[in-house]
């Protein structure tokens, strides 16, 4: 899958670039408005993650250029800013998504994936792995043939831990992906133990293997090995 | 005190003892007069009974007209006094002028004694001080009246300042409208506050500014950290100690990242960049939260109870009205220890969040203020029921805290 990031912050763009080619995408980057410009006339892109602010243009203009040169391109427009006004009119000049920094960059990763899978197989998608299918438009999860009961939490974290698979996530990233990140800091999250330990059992307990590991201290790791 | 009521009383005080002057001197004068007068009179008086005599005629009406013919010699002599005398009519002994002459009117020698009746000083004070005491209150009645007149017309461009003062508000400066008055002190008034207020216009915007510019500028970097950070963990076979240490820096940021958004968000609220309201049920806006929460409530065993009888509607934008109410149930949820009740009640004009608890918040009167804790361990950053109390105050919503039967209220009347 390739992918264009565009964004002005040197290092910013530098570990979502470092997160993203360890992930297997192939990663390209510009930092300002003409490098992107140039490369949206260029080179053929999935998807395209656009900082809205750059230094010699407005990253909205950019929409209308990608929209012209790559009509299929699936668009994630990250901002510094948390205006209303811009979301509403990157969503209607076209983005797909839009997320406000600062953000986890495996919360960056799980809406590129989700936005490819409704791009590519428009809604038909099924991922699967060992054991495991999951129908993300129908939110529904078999091992092998026995469709699992989760509730809505349960299956958002599997399909995050899926989209981030073999990387460490920190409790923190899961919890703001789960509750939104306006929760203010709970003095432990520790309550999301209790999903994992549920999600957990229905896996194992319908015959797969455990794939959610504890990294003790940091978080969880989603590995298939 | 109403300074035009403070000048009507000194104007009154200075009158008093103008008036009390006035009556010394008018009173003094009279007396003088009147026993000029008097003295004038009787030896008048005299002068016709000497003419009398000198005509034959002895006229006599004792005690206030003796005609005493003396024998020999006698030296002439002219003697006026005041004595004490009865008077014929009565018992009481009054103060008379006496005038006696002694003259020698056609080679005889007579007495003339002429008495007159003075009038008591007691009578000059009483209508002396009835009059000027009778002046004295149309004096006041007048006064206050004028007072009053002038005061409405002349303090109109004050009272108008006054109120354009009482409407003047940091965050959301209208242009204050002062009216020409006409009136030097008055306008030199104007013109400071008007100074002033530009002034404080100014610093406020450019604090505001400042704190929006600079929350913004540290999103960055605390991005990058973050992401850095994340980046950093995925390294196979770290250090257990260095990871340990690792994670506790990403809490420390994590943490900044929180209140840096927060005050993002206040000075935005503050700064009113949200334009766009409309109709919000809170109905609605209570029970997506609920969804979106119910698993923490259920994990910290909290008892909750939605009492809806009727919707409550009201205009105010759909993100901020999302963020009041996630907010406020956090909050409740946040304080509530395992076991405890959560009572959300909605009232068509009203919405209480109420949470039991036993410890009653020191300070609850600063609840709504920034950086403002109920424990200063707490991890939280301070600034949610801030955020609340603007975004209250920005659409019109009344918030009162209350804690009653062990139950903290948060009460929204919309």
């Amino acid at each position: 899958m390739k992918l264009l990031v565009i964004e002005d912050e040197k290092e910013l763009l530098l570990a979502i670039e470092k997160f993203m080619l360890t992930d297997g995408y192939k990663c390209d980057t510009a930092s300002d408005f003409q490098t992107a410009s140039q490369k949206i006339w260029d080179f053929k892109y999935d998807m395209i993650v656009l900082d809205i602010m750059l230094p010699d243009g407005n990253g909205l203009k950019l929409l209308d250029e990608i929209k012209e040169n790559q009509g299929d391109a699936g668009i994630v427009i990250i901002s510094a800013k948390d205006s209303l006004e811009d979301k509403m009119n990157g969503l209607d000049l076209g983005a797909d998504d839009y997320l406000t920094k600062p953000f986890h960059i495996a919360e960056l990763n799980s809406r590129l994936k989700a936005l490819n899978r409704r791009r590519v197989s428009k809604g038909q998608a099924t991922i699967e792995f060992g054991e495991i299918k999951i129908l993300p438009e129908e939110r529904k999860v078999y091992v092998k043939t026995n469709l699992l009961d989760l509730t809505g939490k349960e299956f958002d974290l599997l399909l995050f831990f899926y989209a981030n698979k073999d990387r460490v996530l920190t409790k923190e990233s899961i919890v703001e992906h789960l509750w939104g990140d306006f929760i203010d800091a709970y003095d432990n999250l520790d309550f999301i133990y209790t999903h994992l330990r549920n999600l957990r059992k229905k896996i194992s307990e319908a015959g797969a293997e455990n794939y959610i590991k504890t990294v003790y201290g940091v978080g969880y790791q989603f590995k298939i090995d | 005190m109403k300074l035009i009521s403070k000048i009507s009383l000194y104007n009154l005080i200075l009158m008093m003892l103008i008036y009390l002057v006035l009556g010394v001197v008018v009173f003094s004068g009279v007396k003088y007069i009147y026993t000029k007068e008097s003295k004038d009179d009787l030896y008048d008086f005299k002068d016709l009974i000497e003419d009398q005599i000198q005509n034959g005629i002895f006229p006599s009406n004792p005690p206030y007209l003796v005609v005493e013919k003396l024998e020999g010699k006698h030296k002439k002599k002219k003697d006026f006094k005041v004595i004490k005398m009865k008077d014929y009519d009565d018992d009481s002994v009054d103060d008379f002028y006496e005038l006696i002459a002694v003259k020698k009117i056609k080679g005889a020698y007579y007495r003339i004694s002429i008495r007159s009746k003075i009038i008591e000083s007691e009578e000059f004070l009483e209508t002396i001080f009835k009059s000027l005491i009778a002046l004295f209150f149309v004096q006041i009645v007048i006064t206050v009246i004028v007072n009053y007149r002038i005061s409405k017309k002349l303090f109109k461009p004050f009272y108008q300042i006054l109120e354009e003062l009482k409407k003047f508000s940091v965050s959301s400066p209208d242009k204050t409208n002062f009216q020409l008055s006409g009136i030097h002190e008055f306008e030199v008034l104007k013109e400071s506050l008007n100074q002033m207020i530009d002034k404080i216009i100014n610093d406020y915007s450019n604090l505001k500014e400042f704190t929006e510019n600079a929350a913004h500028e540290l999103q960055t970097p605390l991005s990058i950290m973050q992401n850095k950070i994340e980046n950093i963990i995925q390294t196979p076979n770290l250090d257990k100690d260095v990871l340990e240490e690792i994670i506790s820096i990403q809490k420390s940021i994590s943490r900044l990242r929180k209140l840096n958004k927060s005050l993002l968000l206040l000075a935005k609220v503050e700064s009113s960049t949200y334009y766009n309201t409309e109709e919000i049920n809170l109905n609605e806006i209570v029970q997506n939260n609920i969804d979106r929460l119910n698993d923490i409530i259920d994990l910290k065993e909290i008892k909750l109870e939605i009492e809806e009888s009727q919707t409550c509607i009201t205009t105010m934008n759909r993100d901020l009205a999302d963020i009041l109410i996630a907010n406020l149930i956090e909050n409740a949820i946040k304080h509530s220890h395992s076991g405890a009740l959560l009572q959300l009640t909605i009232h068509s004009d009203k919405l209480i969040i109420s949470n039991s608890g036993d410890a009653i918040i020191p300070n609850s009167a600063e609840i709504f203020e920034r950086f403002a804790k109920g424990n200063q361990s707490d991890s939280s950053h301070g600034l949610g029921l801030a955020i609340v109390a603007k975004i209250c105050n920005l659409f019109g919503i009344k918030i009162r805290y209350s804690y009653k039967n062990s139950m903290h209220n948060f009460t929204l009347e919309v």
